[in-house]
């Protein structure tokens, strides 16, 4: 089934309106922060990696996409990106978000599954553990 | 572009004489002067801008580096005694620096690269013509100020830009387009006259660019700059802004590698809208708010194509993934807010927000992510990210129509993605999602720039013979909605507007006669005119053209009917 046309814009524009975006983004700066240290890579270099991601990976997020529907109307939903809001909020919630992404990125640039131990759950950005950055 | 002219000259060789040659070494010195093939040759190689499938332009008959005002004068009227003509070049861009001509000298200007002073109170610079704007932002940042730097990125000529070519980029939301920055210049005429204007003229110092009396900015200028079609700048003050940041923002690394200490009253955001009238709405609104110190719309395939171009490749295959950066992330704009202060920040992002909620925008903040915005920060401030557009194919070119407000620039822009997806479906153009308009609004007002840019591979056959096409269509594009095509640089376009346009070629012919009785300037990017060849066009589209030049070209009468 295709894309309602404007969906995307919908779930960004909800998760805007409740700061999901803003709280994500710093995730997401943590989370690149932890792949570079545990990867040794410069931000160039993981750019220079998403560029190599071959033609498969994308026609499957490509297919992904298509099928989201459902899931995507759900997250448009004012009340459910309000409460997405309030979950992240919640130390844990941070940081086994940035724990996944940084996990999954380890993976994607290095094709290998971290151990726990590199994988350092305990790294939840500068507010999680009131004193910097990741620890290692 | 040059290509049409430089291959009517292909296979001719002129060479300057010993007696001439001898007279610029007298003028500049023996070792600033070569005739050498292969240095020649290196000034020649010009890809940019540049329709010739050879990629090189005509080669100078020699090239001629003075140091000072005085060896400028000198070199001139030796040229003009001989009959030759010159062409300045002070940082060069691709084929608009490079001679018309087969009878032209080169003029390096790069032995005149000193900043001469920085006046911090009354916030400009007085500038010889080989600094770049990137040493010139250096500079100026440590004293709490900061220079316009254009689109074609921070190793350009501030001087060549305010005096005689161009002038868009990133920052002229705030910092203005370059003609406008211009406050006096010194100007070697044809004939080697020095040529004083504004304030300096009445040795009042730097501050004005204009009179006393009549301006003479309009006929440096124009729109776009005589590209040394009237002479050679020496040296000109330009207006410097107002840098919150600090001193030095320390960076390391380069382009997408760059890391950069982001100043503390600095963001950078992404904005989205749901459809182009409430993003033209929120544009006008956010300008006249004056939020911005760098304001830019792009379109998100154009970004991806140049930061990740091989992953570009694989998302025009796909369906869903592409209407969504064609679709519903089509109307963003990207922005950078500075301030003096937390609460002017504070200030600013909460105009930003209520602006965001009235239009149903939604604002990516990336300064948030800190690895990103690091690499982002001068890429945007110093516009050094400019020459990645390079990478999908090698070359790029673009089609822009003149200056005007912001509506009619989306005009520019949807019609701009027409006309490349019909290039890139015959495979004459590299395929970036089409959506890859480089737009900027000025002075935080309702005025805009838009220009299409498009992506070949010079290697590819195919797209060296979509250029020409391209670009009629583009120009016959513009001429139709009465717009302004790229006109100022090229001789062939140049003709068939001008008729439409006042016969605005007969007064720039008048000016350069005037001020050059010897025919000393090499003018074929300035008023000289050659016939188009419309063979290659579909007929189609040769038909449009006869006609709309049938209908809107003036008689000696005035305007048509």
């Amino acid at each position: 089934m295709a894309l309602k046309p404007g969906l995307v814009f919908e779930v960004m524009a909800s998760a805007y309106r409740h700061d999901v975006l803003d709280k994500y983004m710093s995730l997401s700066g943590d989370a690149l922060e932890g792949v570079m240290k545990d990867t040794g890579l410069q931000i160039g270099d993981l750019v220079n990696r998403l560029d190599e991601t071959q033609e498969r990976t994308v026609m499957r997020m490509d297919a992904l996409l298509a099928r989201s529907g459902t899931m995507l109307r759900l997250a448009a939903n004012d009340r459910m990106m309000a409460m997405v809001s309030r979950l992240m909020d919640l130390k844990a919630v941070r940081r086994v978000m940035i724990a996944a992404m940084r996990r999954s990125l380890v993976m994607a640039v290095t094709g290998r599954t971290p151990s726990l131990a590199e994988g350092d759950t305990s790294c939840a950005g500068p507010g999680a553990l009131g004193e910097g950055r990741c620890k290692r | 572009m040059t290509g049409h002219q430089a291959r009517q000259v292909q296979g001719v060789n002129r060479v300057i004489t010993d007696e001439a040659y001898r007279e610029l070494e007298e003028a500049v010195g023996e070792e600033n002067v070569s005739r050498e093939p292969a240095v020649l040759d290196s000034y020649a190689w010009q890809p940019f801008a540049n329709d010739n499938p050879e990629r090189w332009v005509i080669r100078p008959v020699a090239v001629a580096m003075p140091g000072s005002t005085e060896e400028v004068q000198a070199l001139v009227k030796a040229l003009g005694r001989h009959g030759l003509k010159f062409k300045a070049f002070s940082t060069g861009w691709g084929a608009y620096s490079s001679p018309t001509s087969e009878d032209v000298v080169q003029v390096d200007l790069r032995r005149m690269d000193r900043i001469l002073e920085i006046d911090e109170k009354n916030m400009y610079v007085v500038l010889e013509p080989y600094v770049c704007g990137a040493q010139l932002q250096a500079e100026a940042m440590k004293v709490g100020l900061n220079t316009h730097i254009i689109g074609a990125g921070p190793s350009c000529s501030p001087l060549a830009s305010a005096t005689s070519a161009f002038g868009v980029g990133w920052d002229c939301v705030y910092m203005s387009y370059s003609g406008r920055n211009l406050l006096g210049a010194e100007w070697v005429l044809p004939d080697g006259e020095v040529l004083r204007l504004g304030t300096l003229g009445s040795d009042c110092g730097w501050f004005c660019g204009d009179g006393p009396g009549p301006s003479l900015r309009g006929i440096v200028r124009g729109s776009t700059g005589a590209l040394s079609g009237l002479g050679i700048f020496t040296k000109a003050a330009i207006k410097l802004y107002n840098w919150p940041g600090p001193p030095q923002v320390k960076t390391e690394g380069l382009l997408l590698d760059a890391q950069s200490e982001v100043p503390e009253n600095l963001r950078f955001c992404m904005c989205y809208w749901p459809d182009r009238k409430t993003q033209n709405e929120a544009i006008y609104k956010i300008n006249e708010s004056e939020l911005c110190y760098i304001f830019s719309r792009t379109g998100l395939g154009a970004t991806i194509s140049i930061a990740t171009p091989h992953l570009m490749k694989h998302l025009t295959k796909t369906s869903t993934l592409r209407s969504m950066i064609t679709g519903d992330l089509k109307y963003g704009c990207t922005l950078i807010m500075v301030a003096d202060s937390p609460a002017e920040m504070a200030y600013k992002e909460g105009v930003l927000k209520e602006i965001a909620k009235q239009y149903g925008g939604a604002i990516i903040n990336l300064t948030e992510a800190k690895p990103i915005i690091r690499m982002f920060l001068m890429n945007f401030l110093r516009a050094t990210a400019v020459p990645v557009v390079f990478r999908m194919g090698g070359q790029m070119f673009t089609a822009l129509d003149r200056n005007d407000t912001w509506d009619a620039q989306m005009d520019w822009a949807d019609m701009g993605e027409v006309v490349k997806q019909k290039w890139i479906d015959r495979g004459g153009i590299l395929d970036d999602m089409a959506n890859n308009p480089y737009m900027v609004t000025y002075e935080d007002n309702t005025w805009g720039h838009c220009e299409e840019i498009y992506q070949y591979d010079p290697r590819n056959p195919d797209h060296l013979a979509a250029l020409e096409p391209l670009f009629v269509e583009f120009s016959l594009e513009a001429v139709e909605r009465c717009m302004e095509p790229l006109s100022s640089t090229d001789a062939r376009l140049r003709k068939i507007i001008s008729p439409m346009m006042g016969h605005y070629t007969r007064w720039q012919k008048k000016i350069s006669g005037a001020l050059d009785k010897s025919r000393a300037a090499d003018t074929g990017m300035y008023c000289d005119e050659v016939d188009f060849d419309l063979s290659k066009v579909d007929p189609e589209i040769s038909q449009r053209f006869e006609k709309v030049i049938e209908r809107f070209s003036w008689t000696d009468d005035g305007p048509p009917e």
